[in-house]
Parts: structure tokens; C-alpha cells; sequence
């Protein structure tokens, strides 16, 4: 993480993101969204729920297509996903039920055409990583919803990317998991080196694993302001006891409390309104 | 409480049969039974006896129903009949033809109705619409068509089969999970390697359910037309032993026929079960 060169590893341009409702309105959810990241970067997303942050994730690895702008990876324009460069973690794990752990860690590796024995050494070696090597035969569904997120990493990390998006990847956990599988993720980064952006509900998680944590505005998705976190890594747990750490939470906790609430505002005038239209039509 | 009290009493027997004599000792080591088994096992022994009670004491007329004992003998009886065995294994060989016909024609259709969203726009109205239309009304077409012999009752045992499995292909196509569809995008699966590692393995309960449903169709289509284009084959003899009153011997075929369709169900459960392992894992 020390070495963070200065090109930056992903660069967003004027990101735009519209949709047609199926009442045939125009929704902006991303407007004109610009953000560099740099390389071995932790960033953090974060706002309120309809701001658009997962789908400027899913943007940045060519999962959907921006309306307008522009997203680059390595200076090169991304238009669809990039296996080589991009991995994802998404928030339920996504691992296929009827495969073993080791063999949804080799998937993507398979996918990339890699052969049996290599992959299977990939596999094992980021399993190890991610502390669940005794479990390589067990199915998913044997495994704690804590665990099946870490063979997820894992799965992710074998394909080597320089880059992961993850998509609240510990939001469906309980509060302790999610403590000590965001510690472990910090771990497992200063291992790999890799750059992150994350999407998260959490301002605790944000502050704590964060370099930079971007704050987003409601509907429709803009950058508000941006939070740097100048603490050394590894993360140590007292950090989140710290008084450096409890002024940024609340720093962040202010700024998302307008935003959550305006959102909320606009959330119930627009159900008011649906409920207007239902009568009048 | 009271389920515990009611199953042991079977359980008991079990017991004392094992103290009884060595060769039921050794049979008990391969075969298990739990306590449903023979649960099940006593159902049967209390209606068998009350049915053979029923017609022995002419509650019954034994016009109309026949004994299990006579049944049994007459079950022997027509199995040393070469006439009725071939007749059964016809049956039974045009049965595996049409649910093969069904079981491809099913499943590709299904597939494509489920991976493309214009074919399911064009056919599955027509498909929906079809399978939920009563196929009887249309054997005298299949019997215009295609005459009385072999042909009319294997197209029409695959064509009541085929509904079933397309329809139910279809819904476990439609049905996989859209996030493991994206994780695989994700990871750069090109699409015969999504259709391959996803699509395959994530619809095979369904798939594999749409199938026993075409083989019970396909059975029902290849008998109802026995039945009704009936020169010779089972539905022949089922015909005529029902007029010159052999009421055991239409018992023996039907029960010969229900105890074929009982097997191919445990046969098919069996597989079921050892094709999707990784299911037993989930709760």
C-alpha cells in the first residue's frame, strides 16, 4: 500500500448513468460522476441506498454501460468485463451450490482456459490465504455465510487482478463477522497489494479500511465530497477506539445524515405521488 | 408420543423375526427397513387382508373385484403366457421410445424457450395453451393418422409427453440465478461455458423433474391409446378379460403395470438423489 505511484490505476470521467422507468420516466442515477483511483488504493463508496454506488461499481468492472462518459482502466476504455484486470466479490457470494470450495475457486481460472493442475495450485494457494484450506471439499452450503464470503475473495483473488470491486461484501453479516472479516480483508490486501473499491452501507467499515472514502449524494448519484483516512496499514483493532477514528466516523456520519434524509423525503413524496397517479389513472 | 407408540409394534415383530431363525438374521443384515418401511409394510397387510375379506364374504361381487389371492394366481398364470409377456414388453418398448422422443424433443425445445426470449414469445403461448387442452379429444386424429398399430400410440405417448418437459424445462431455464449468471459474466465465462457451468447444473433438479413428469405422461399416453386402439397389446387383453368378466386378470395386468411405473419411480428417485449430492448439504 506504501507504494502508490502516481498514475492512477482507474480513471472516471463524467460518468452518467440514466434509465427509462417502466412508466416511462427518465431516472438519473450517476450524473457526471469523476474519480481517479489510484494504484494499491483502498476506496470506500458510500451513500445513501438508490445513489447509484453499486451501479457506478458495476460500471467501473464493464458489467453495465454508462449512458455517457467515460471509465478507463490502465488507460484503456473499459466497454465490457476484463477478467485479467478486474475481479468482483459480490454481496451474496454468488458461489455455484453444486460445486466444492476448491472447485469455485478455480472457476474463473477454468473460464480463462487454465489448466487442471495449475489452476488447482492457484486455487489451494488462495484458499490458504483466505484461512479456509481444510474446507477445499466442502460444498457452500456446508459453509457459514462468513465463510462462503471468504472463498468469494478467494475465488476473486485467484485470478490475480489488479484491481477488486466489491459490491457490500459484508452486508448480509452479522457485526462481529463483519469487524473480523474486515480485518482479515486488510490483512489479506497488505499480502496482495491489490486496489480496492468498495461499496458499503457501514461508516465504521468505510473509516476503518479505507485510504479514501467517497461520500455520495442522493438520487441522483454525485460525488459529495471526499474523506482521506491517514492511517498506516495494517489496520490495527484499536484504531476503531481511537479518537482520530470516532471524529471521522462523525464527520462521515454528518455528512451521509443529509444526504440519507433528503433521500428518505423524496422516497416517501415519490410513493405519495405513485399513489396519486393510481387513483387519477 | 403417540406416532412412537403406533410405529413400534412393527418394529417389535422385526425383533423377534431376526430371533427366529438365522436365514431372516442374515437377510436383515443387507436389507434395513426403517420404521416407515414397515409402516408402509403394515398398511398393506391390513387393506390386502380387509380387501380379501370384502370379496369372500360377498360384500364385494367377485364380478366386479377379485380377491389379491386370486389375483396373485392369475398374476402367475399370465406371466407363463407368451402371448401377455410379449405384450407387456411391446408396452413397455413403446413406452421407452416415445418418452425418448419426449425426453429430446422436451428438453430442447424447453432449453430454447428459456435461453431465448423471442422463442418463448413465439412458442410458449401456443405450448402453454396445448398442454392445458385435454389431449384425449384429439386420439381419433392419431388414430386417423397414424392407424392402430405401434405408431399411433408411441407418437401419441411422446406427444403427451413432450408438454410436460418443455414447460417445466422452460421455467428451470428462466429460473437459474441471474447473480450466478453475473458472477460468471464476471469472471469472463464465454456463453457455452455459462450455458456449461451455470445454466446445466443450476437447472438440473428442475430438468430432472420435467422428466418424471414426461415419463408419467408418456406411460399414461402409450396405455390410454392401448386402451382405445386395442387389436392386440395389453390394452387388448385388459379389454377382453374385462368383457368375459376375468376381473383377476385385469387386476393382475393393471397391478403389473402399477408395480412398473412404481419401479421406474424408484429407479428414477434413486438417481435423482445421486446426481444432485451437493443439495443434502444445504439447512
Amino acid at each position: 500500500m506504501a507504494e502508490t505511484t502516481t498514475a492512477p490505476a482507474l480513471t472516471v470521467t463524467e460518468v452518467t448513468m440514466a434509465y427509462q422507468t417502466q412508466r416511462g420516466h427518465t431516472v438519473v442515477a450517476l450524473d457526471r460522476v469523476s474519480l481517479d483511483v489510484r494504484r494499491g488504493e483502498f476506496v470506500s463508496l458510500i451513500g445513501p441506498s438508490g445513489c447509484g454506488k453499486s451501479t457506478l461499481l458495476y460500471i467501473l468492472g464493464g458489467l453495465r454501460r454508462q449512458t455517457s462518459g467515460e471509465v478507463t482502466l490502465d488507460g484503456q476504455r473499459v466497454t465490457g468485463p476484463t477478467p485479467r484486470k478486474v475481479g468482483f466479490v459480490f454481496q451474496d457470494y454468488t458461489l455455484f451450490p453444486w460445486r466444492t470450495i476448491i472447485s469455485n475457486v478455480e472457476v474463473g481460472l477454468e473460464f480463462r482456459g487454465m489448466g487442471r493442475r495449475e489452476r488447482r495450485e492457484h486455487a489451494a494457494h488462495n484458499l490458504d490465504l483466505v484461512g479456509l484450506g481444510a474446507f477445499a471439499n466442502a460444498y457452500p452450503g456446508e459453509l457459514s455465510g462468513g465463510m462462503q464470503q471468504r472463498v468469494a475473495i478467494a475465488r476473486a483473488l485467484s485470478m490475480d487482478p489488479e484491481i477488486l470491486l466489491m459490491d457490500e461484501p459484508f452486508g448480509a453479516l452479522d457485526e462481529q463477522t463483519r469487524t473480523v472479516l474486515g480485518e482479515e480483508l486488510d490483512r489479506i490486501l497488505e499480502k496482495t497489494g491489490k486496489t480496492i473499491v468498495f461499496v458499503t452501507h457501514s461508516l465504521s467499515e468505510a473509516v476503518f479500511l479505507s485510504d479514501r472514502v467517497v461520500v455520495m449524494s442522493a438520487r441522483p448519484g454525485r460525488i459529495k465530497e471526499i474523506l482521506t483516512v491517514d492511517e498506516p496499514r495494517p489496520r490495527q483493532p484499536a484504531f476503531s477506539t481511537s479518537t482520530a477514528f470516532t471524529d471521522l466516523r462523525n464527520g462521515l456520519f454528518d455528512l451521509l445524515h443529509e444526504e440519507v434524509r433528503a433521500a428518505t423525503l423524496a422516497e416517501m413524496s415519490g410513493a405519495g405521488l405513485a399513489v396519486d397517479g393510481g387513483r387519477r389513472g | 408420543m403417540s406416532t412412537d407408540q403406533t410405529v413400534r409394534p412393527p418394529a417389535g415383530i422385526a425383533v423377534s423375526g431376526r430371533g427366529a431363525g438365522p436365514a431372516p438374521a442374515s437377510r436383515a443384515r443387507w436389507w434395513r427397513p426403517s420404521r416407515t418401511t414397515w409402516g408402509i409394510l403394515a398398511v398393506l397387510a391390513v387393506w390386502l387382508v380387509a380387501w380379501e375379506l370384502t370379496v369372500r364374504t360377498g360384500l364385494i361381487s367377485s364380478t366386479f373385484a377379485a380377491a389379491p389371492s386370486e389375483v396373485a394366481v392369475a398374476m402367475v398364470e399370465l406371466a407363463g403366457d407368451g402371448n401377455v409377456r410379449s405384450a407387456f414388453a411391446a408396452a413397455i418398448g413403446m413406452f421407452v421410445v416415445a418418452f425418448a422422443i419426449a425426453a429430446v424433443a422436451g428438453v430442447l425445445m424447453g432449453a430454447a424457450m428459456g435461453l431465448s426470449r423471442i422463442a418463448y414469445r413465439v412458442f410458449h403461448p401456443v405450448i402453454l395453451g396445448l398442454f392445458s387442452t385435454p389431449k384425449m379429444i384429439f386420439i381419433p386424429i392419431f388414430i386417423l393418422v397414424a392407424g392402430f398399430g405401434v405408431a399411433s400410440k408411441i407418437s401419441y405417448g411422446a406427444v403427451s409427453g413432450f408438454f410436460p418437459v418443455a414447460v417445466t424445462v422452460t421455467a428451470g431455464v428462466r429460473m437459474v440465478d441471474r447473480r450466478l449468471l453475473l458472477a460468471a459474466r464476471s469472471m469472463g465465462a464465454s456463453r457455452p461455458q455459462t450455458l456449461r457451468s451455470v445454466v446445466v447444473p443450476g437447472s438440473l433438479p428442475t430438468v430432472m423433474a420435467a422428466l418424471w413428469y414426461g415419463m408419467k405422461h408418456a406411460l399414461l399416453g402409450v396405455l390410454i391409446m392401448e386402451l382405445f386402439a386395442s387389436q392386440e397389446g395389453i390394452g387388448h387383453y385388459i379389454g377382453l378379460y374385462t368383457s368375459t368378466f376375468r376381473t383377476d386378470r385385469v387386476f393382475a395386468l393393471v397391478l403389473g403395470l402399477a408395480l412398473f411405473a412404481i419401479l421406474l419411480g424408484s429407479l428414477w428417485r434413486w438417481q435423482e438423489k445421486r446426481l444432485s449430492r451437493w443439495r443434502g448439504t444445504h439447512g
